[in-house]
């Protein structure tokens, strides 16, 4: 059973990871698909993959129902396991890389109800910092916000100055949004409206407006934005739809104007913001029969 | 991992599924006293936050109770009203039922809503049906089980009568897919009941009687699955039954040292049941692997005494509840979590660079990590589908295709990567301009534009792009705004006939009002005088166009004109006196003479003498027009004097500058004219600033300033502003349509042009670029990148590039727009090194090897063969006294017999001619339990074409196509009307019948299998539990379809006509009998016996037809000559003609009685 699949940031490799504990790189350059490497290390159900920014050369990290969390490198063609971080006391179900402006930076969210954030300079050395029980139960999902945030103060050299946030989700019903303040990690946010786990939280990428916006899905069958208009603290909850079956996944396109929905019935659609600021459906993806509309499988 | 606790002794019940937020429901335990032998009892509602850290759970409900609790349940009955949260049922120690209303409760309200007195002993079995959640069994002592409606909760029905001898029931509970099935445990056994048929319809004990089950539970997916657990300390097992095998457990879970309390099947996972023992144990089973004595997947850790009870939240799979004699209910999570913090080796990480300690990873890899966490992850935790993009506008999708088939079939995986395109028009417009630009068609493309606008604005803006790719440029742009030459010329033309000069001197007003007529068109009224000063407007080229050359000469006709007019007067003069005098005229002419045209000049202006003026210093040169041009305008400030002073003193930055705004198209019109190359877009650039600074109303008019200019990034900019919504790929698309044509213009005009573009516009084409790039544009979106440094290009420069790998081979590398860090890996010894490059798989749809675990998913029992009947034959012994009678309500109990050999026939008509598979004895044998069933081998291999015959599909009971029983309920147990019937009117026959097609098919064809009476032999060893059996009610059917009485005891006599038919028949069976030699033939002959009774039964009734009775004579008649092969020939005709529920019953025992006549040589006369 595949649990996740991921393009890399040029979008010429995929990675794939399976409940047969291994993770899979295929090299999906110009419509091909070649199988080119298999990752093995975890020993239980591999959850997540992401990729690294490429400034860091081709990182993958991968979590797995085993509680660890692999750092992969790929060298010259051959994946080296470079780190395993096995601080955590149940399944790893997310992983997600800061953007690159960050750092050498990975969110960790497992069912042991924590956060680890790891962090390297590079010289191999990785220093952790954990929010305990984050979500009771369980943090599903975990997802950084763009390093380009409304509203950001500027320093004295006239660039942003760096502030990380991370969204999180869990079994406790709760999306909730963490800020590093001085090291710590504390709770900016907490945010309620879905009745069941969260499955899913994507911080859409910037676009430039001074609004930030989170993705969230929910056992409920509900996908809610939640939108801050940069300016105040509050974050506004809209119910995208509710879905017939669990969502299980929220994605946004690189330029954070789509949203792809999966969910439980097999079924993807694509969502985008009209400019009343209402949310259409522009898609259903009918995978394995062509794509309606607006969408197409180019290898059908 | 525990996350809440509650101090109190007590039974619990979650709020069911659909209740947002979670609640417990606690009431005061039954079974057992605290220290204080208090004997108050309450009913508490706790709140489940798991949001709160803490242990505690907030009480939101309390009631008093006159009684304590032996079970309690919250069903989603009455949640579709607003607000409710359902009901709770709690069983009281005193017989009664209770029902609540939990939210009454939580507000304070009254709570109770029914009492229900009607039990006798203390209710400890109580349950909702999953399919309709009014309908409530409880279960008590003296083996009464009622059936409650909710919506009217008087009068209970029965599952069917009292399973003897009464006990008390300890549990019972609702099929989970079959909703008229319930199972009950007594003490010891376990009875399923089908409340269609109000009747038990089968017991479940094991054969070798090794546990008492107290509890049951049905599998949360397979129909016929239920697990059994035991109390009993010698025998603390819990049994896996499938009711299709009902003979002996699938397996037994054994682990518990002591007696079984409680035990859940999780309904979110069927691979994970709980139980709870004496021995103080929680555990977590899988009870679907092969592993015979159960796989323990987690045992939690636990301190508590005994747990009496263990039940899994509906909502949250990850919850569970457990209640323990030491008075404490726990919840806990099983998603581990309060492990200690593993400690590998201390040396190890003392010392981690010690070479020494270089294999230390290998010892430390097959230690098995301590089970703080489900052995394998729960299905909620195992996410079936996704799907994430990648960079450009990829689409990467994959999903788990669920099981079609019970076969264990290896779960397909599919994984799809699409491209998504949601700006299809941004896409074709893209290809369009993209068409045009690599073709050179701009003028095309404009024109193009300019059909295709929408609005004036928009087709004026392409027909000023068009124009730059047209001859005379300036010209056209003039004629765009409105100013042709041709027409001009016809106006002053027009203008000069009918209104000659006729006055004696110029004046300067009359000339302004000549220029005036002539508005600001250049057209060279000026021209002529200022030719010595070289040409105003170097850009236009006035030889090439008939157009201007008409208009110039247009212009210097009045000019002419005015000219000679003026020198008419002065030769008119003649003779030519010349003033001296020191007036006026005098000092002009007296300067004139010295040629002093300044100071002729100066005595003109001081005595307002323009025109003189202007013309003694025409004469004078340039610098003194130039001064006196400038002392005219200076005196007339009119407005008109304004624009011919900012004209003639080629001061177009004043007219650009001060002009009212709504006449900019005329001061552009000047720019056009006069502005050399340098200052022209200068110029054009601040009247569009001047225009875009004004408001909307001119932006457009801006746009055109800046197309003229050239000006690109304050086009954009200014578009910008005119635009609603400066982002939306519409706009993106018509300011780069827009911007890559003016850039061609420009590098028409000016030559190529290498400027960088201003930020403002690399803003706008890394938008563009980057809404192709999502579009999967790839090398498009590269066109737009330019070569800027902005940040932003250049990172997606970056990354086009090297997605676009081959295809961007002919462009330069960009450079790697951020600095690379070298990660290493130290510390950490390279445990694998996995790249194995493999074959190449092209294909789109990855399939692998399914994961272990995923192909033990479900039951292996699911793979049956063949029915066989002998699944059947061993079922228990145990008689049951429940009343038969009751059975003959239901018209179809051939539902209970698939496999019943009789049913070939219907088919297959032709197989009646082999005649060991109607060999009636053989069946006998066969069904008979005990019999030897080696008898007559063939006919065990012949019922593999029954199953054609059976009801399949929706047909509502156990027998049918196993595959359906493992999938959800299909429609027919969906539709809840059904299930009240039996219960609330009479009973319906049809009911309990399959579907009319296939009833038509089967029933009529059915053969009697007996056709004694109640109470004849065979009736007095059956069990009514043994499958075999339910064929029995068959003939009970055919009565109902023959309106005929129940048989009396005393048999009527035959009528005589027929009287030789039973005498010659018996003799030959007691001939037979006399010459039998072993037990089985005469088996066979008893059997042949009571096959014959059957026929002599229908003598008596009349009942046969006279064909039949025609045919059994001529039998007869055959055996009495002793030709028993046209007897049977005979036979096999009347079979294949007639109607065979008539004479199934007997024919096969009369076949049978020739053919051992033939065996035994045996004749009778």
């Amino acid at each position: 059973m595949i649990h996740d699949a991921q393009m890399d940031y040029y979008g010429t490799r995929l990675a794939t990871c399976s409940s047969d504990r291994s993770v899979r790189i295929f090299d999906v350059r110009n419509g091909q698909q070649t199988f080119t490497a298999e990752l093995k290390g975890h020993e239980g159900p591999v959850w997540q993959v992401c990729w690294g920014h490429p400034m860091f050369g081709n990182l993958l990290a991968t979590c797995s129902y085993d509680r660890k969390v692999i750092i992969w490198k790929e060298t010259n063609g051959t994946w080296n396991n470079i780190y395993e971080y096995t601080n955590h006391d149940s399944s790893v179900n997310s992983v997600s890389w800061a953007p690159h402006e960050f750092g050498l930076m990975l969110a960790c969210g497992s069912s042991d109800g924590c956060i680890s954030i790891i962090s390297s300079s590079g010289d191999g050395a990785w220093e952790s910092k954990k929010i305990n029980n984050a979500h009771t139960i369980g943090c599903n999902a975990v997802s950084w916000s763009p390093s380009i945030q409304p509203g950001a103060l500027l320093d004295q050299s006239g660039n942003q100055k760096i502030v990380r946030r991370l969204v999180s989700g869990g079994c406790d019903n709760l999306v909730k949004i963490w800020k590093e303040d001085d090291g710590q990690w504390m709770e900016e946010q907490k945010l309620e409206a879905h009745h069941d786990w969260i499955r899913d939280v994507a911080w859409a990428p910037s676009i430039g407006l001074p609004r930030s916006i989170i993705a969230s899905c929910s056992q409920d069958c509900q996908v809610i934005i939640w939108s801050n208009d940069g300016t105040s603290s509050t974050w506004n909850p809209k119910v995208l739809h509710k879905f017939n079956d669990v969502v299980w996944s929220v994605s946004w396109s690189v330029t954070g104007n789509i949203l792809a929905v999966s969910g439980g019935d097999n079924k993807v659609s694509l969502w985008k913001e009209t400019l009343e600021g209402d949310w259409v459906c522009v898609s259903n993806v009918n995978k394995g029969q062509g794509y309606s509309k607006d969408a197409h499988d180019p290898n059908s | 991992m525990k996350v809440k606790e509650i101090e109190c002794t007590a039974n619990v019940a979650w709020s069911p599924a659909a209740q947002h937020p979670i609640y417990l429901a606690a009431g005061t335990a039954a079974q057992q006293l605290d220290a204080t032998f208090s004997t108050s009892a309450s009913l508490d509602i706790f709140g489940l936050d798991l949001a709160e850290c803490g242990m505690e759970m907030s009480k939101v409900g309390s009631v008093q109770s006159e009684c304590r609790f032996h079970k309690l349940v919250w069903g989603s009955f009455g949640m579709s009203a607003d607000n409710a949260a359902g009901t709770l049922v709690a069983g009281g120690d005193n017989g009664r039922v209770f029902i609540y209303d939990p939210n009454q409760m939580m507000s304070g309200g009254e709570c109770l809503l029914h009492t229900l007195d009607k039990h006798v002993g203390a209710v400890s079995a109580l349950d909702v049906n999953p399919f309709q959640d009014n309908l409530l069994a409880s279960g008590a002592s003296e083996s009464e089980i009622y059936i409650w409606d909710l919506n009217n909760p008087v009068n209970p029905m029965t599952p069917g009568s009292k399973s003897q001898p009464p006990d008390d029931v300890t549990c019972i509970a609702w099929n989970q897919q079959v909703q008229h099935i319930l199972a009950s445990t007594y003490a010891g056994r376990c009875i399923v009941w089908d409340l269609r048929k109000n009747e038990p319809i089968i017991k479940v004990s094991d054969s070798m009687s090794r546990i008492k089950s107290k509890l049951v539970c049905w599998h949360p997916d397979v129909a016929t699955q239920m697990c059994l657990a035991s109390e009993d300390d010698h025998s603390p097992v819990i049994q896996l039954w499938d009711l299709r095998f009902a003979t002996s457990p699938l397996k037994s879970l054994e682990s518990h040292q002591r007696g079984i309390l409680s035990m859940a099947w999780c309904p979110h996972d069927p691979d994970l049941l709980l139980s709870c023992g004496k021995d103080n144990r929680i555990l977590c089973w899988n009870p679907n692997t092969a592993a015979q004595n159960g796989e323990v997947v987690y045992e939690l850790p636990t301190a508590n005494q005994w747990s009496f009870d263990v039940q899994w939240c509906p909502r949250n799979p990850a919850v569970i509840s457990s209640c323990s004699f030491d008075g404490h209910i726990s919840v806990y999570s099983l998603m581990g979590g309060a492990a200690p913090p593993k400690t590998p080796s201390k040396v190890a990480d003392a010392f981690p660079d010690d070479p020494f300690a270089q294999p230390h990873h290998q010892p430390l890899a097959p230690t098995e990590p301590a089970p703080t966490m489900l052995k394998r992850p729960p299905k909620w935790l195992r996410r079936p589908v996704g799907a994430s993009f990648g960079f450009g506008g990829k689409l990467i999708s994959f999903e788990n295709v669920k099981q079609t088939s019970p076969q264990q079939a290896p779960v397909q995986r599919q994984l799809h990567i699409s491209q998504v395109v949601t700006e299809s028009d941004l896409v074709s417009r893209s290809n369009q301009l993209e068409n045009a630009l690599t073709k050179g068609q701009y003028a095309e493309f404009c024109a193009l534009k300019i059909s295709n606008s929408t609005s004036d604005a928009e087709e004026s803006v392409w027909s000023f792009l068009k124009v730059n790719f047209e001859s005379d440029p300036r010209t056209r742009f003039l004629e765009l705004l409105g100013y042709n030459r041709n027409e001009l010329s016809r106006k002053v033309q027009s203008l000069t006939t009918d209104a000659p000069v006729e006055s004696n001197g110029v004046d300067a007003v009359q000339l302004a009002e000549k220029m005036a007529s002539l508005k600001t068109d250049k057209s060279g009224f000026l021209r002529p005088p200022l030719s010595g000063s070289g040409p105003i407007s170097p850009r236009i080229d006035r030889s090439k166009t008939p157009d201007s050359d008409l208009a110039s000469e247009a212009g210097g006709d009045v000019f002419e004109k005015i000219a000679a007019h003026e020198k008419e007067v002065e030769r008119d003069d003649e003779p030519l006196p010349i003033a001296v005098d020191d007036d006026c005229d005098g000092l002009v002419a007296q300067a004139l003479l010295t040629a002093n045209f300044e100071a002729a000049v100066e005595v003109c202006l001081h005595n307002d003498r323009m025109a003189e003026a202007i013309i003694l210093a025409l004469a004078g040169g340039p610098e003194l027009l130039a001064q006196t041009q400038k002392t005219f305008f200076q005196r007339n400030k009119g407005n008109l004097n304004r624009l011919i002073s900012s004209v003639v003193t080629r001061d177009y930055e004043h007219i650009i500058r001060t002009c009212e705004l709504e006449n900019w198209k005329e001061a552009l019109a000047v720019v056009l004219t006069y502005a050399k190359g340098e200052d022209f877009s200068t110029l054009c650039t601040v009247l569009g600033d001047r225009l875009s600074s004004a408001g909307d109303e001119y932006t457009n008019s801006a746009c055109l300033c800046y197309i003229c200019a050239g000006s690109i990034d304050r086009l954009v900019e200014c578009w910008a502003k005119t635009t609603n919504n400066p982002n939306s790929p519409d706009a993106l698309s018509d300011v780069v349509e827009k911007v890559m044509i003016l850039r061609k213009a420009v590098e028409v005009v000016r030559g190529p042009n290498a400027d960088d573009v201003s930020s403002v516009l690399a803003q706008r084409l890394s938008q563009y670029a980057e809404l192709l790039a999502s579009q999967g544009c790839l090398d498009t979106a590269m066109n737009y990148l330019g070569t800027s440094n902005e940040m932003s290009l250049a990172i997606l420069r970056d990354r086009l590039y090297q997605a676009l790998g081959q295809a961007a081979s002919h462009l330069q590398q960009p450079p790697v727009p951020f600095e690379t860090v070298k990660v290493n890996a130290k510390g950490v010894a390279p445990t694998v090194a996995a790249a194995r490059p493999q074959q190449p798989q092209q294909q789109q749809q990855q399939q692998r090897p399914g994961a272990p675990f995923q192909a033990q998913a479900g039951s292996t029992f699911q793979t049956t063969t063949t029915p066989s009947s002998t699944y059947y034959a061993p079922a228990s012994q145990q008689s049951f006294p429940g009343n038969m009678a009751a059975t003959s309500t239901y018209s179809q109990p051939s539902m209970f017999t698939p496999q019943a050999p009789q049913y070939p026939t219907s088919s297959q008509p032709a197989a009646v001619s082999q005649p060991q598979i109607y060999d009636p004895s053989a069946m006998r044998s066969q069904m008979t339990p005990g019999a030897p069933s080696a008898g007559m081998p063939a006919h065990n291999n012949q019922p593999t074409s029954m199953p054609n015959t059976l009801p399949k599909g929706n047909h509502p009971c156990f027998h049918s196509n196993p595959s359906s029983l493992s999938q959800k309920p299909t429609q027919s147990y969906m539709t809840p009307t059904p299930i009240t019937q039996p219960i609330y009117g009479v009973p319906q026959p049809n009911m309990a019948q399959p579907p009319v097609g296939q009833l038509g098919q089967v029933a009529p064809q059915q053969p009697p299998a007996d056709q004694g009476p109640p109470g004849a032999p065979s009736y007095s060893s059956a069990n009514i539990y043994n499958p075999q059996e339910f064929q029995q009610p068959a003939p009970q059917k055919q009565y109902a379809h023959k309106p005929e009485p129940p048989k009396p005891v005393e048999k009527g006599p035959i009528p005589a006509e027929h009287q030789v038919l039973k005498d010659i028949l018996d003799n030959l069976v007691q001939q037979c009998l006399t010459k039998a030699a072993n037990a089985q033939t005469k088996r066979k002959l008893d059997d042949v016996l009571r096959k014959l009774e059957s026929l002599y039964d229908k003598l008596r009734g009349n009942s046969l037809s006279p064909t039949v009775t025609s045919g059994l004579h001529q039998i007869i008649g055959a055996i009495q000559k002793f030709d028993y092969h046209s007897g049977l020939s005979i036979h096999t005709q009347m079979i294949s003609q007639g109607n065979f529920s008539e004479i199934s019953s007997f024919m096969p025992g009369i076949k049978m009685l020739i053919q051992t006549a033939i065996t035994l040589q045996v004749y009778v006369q």
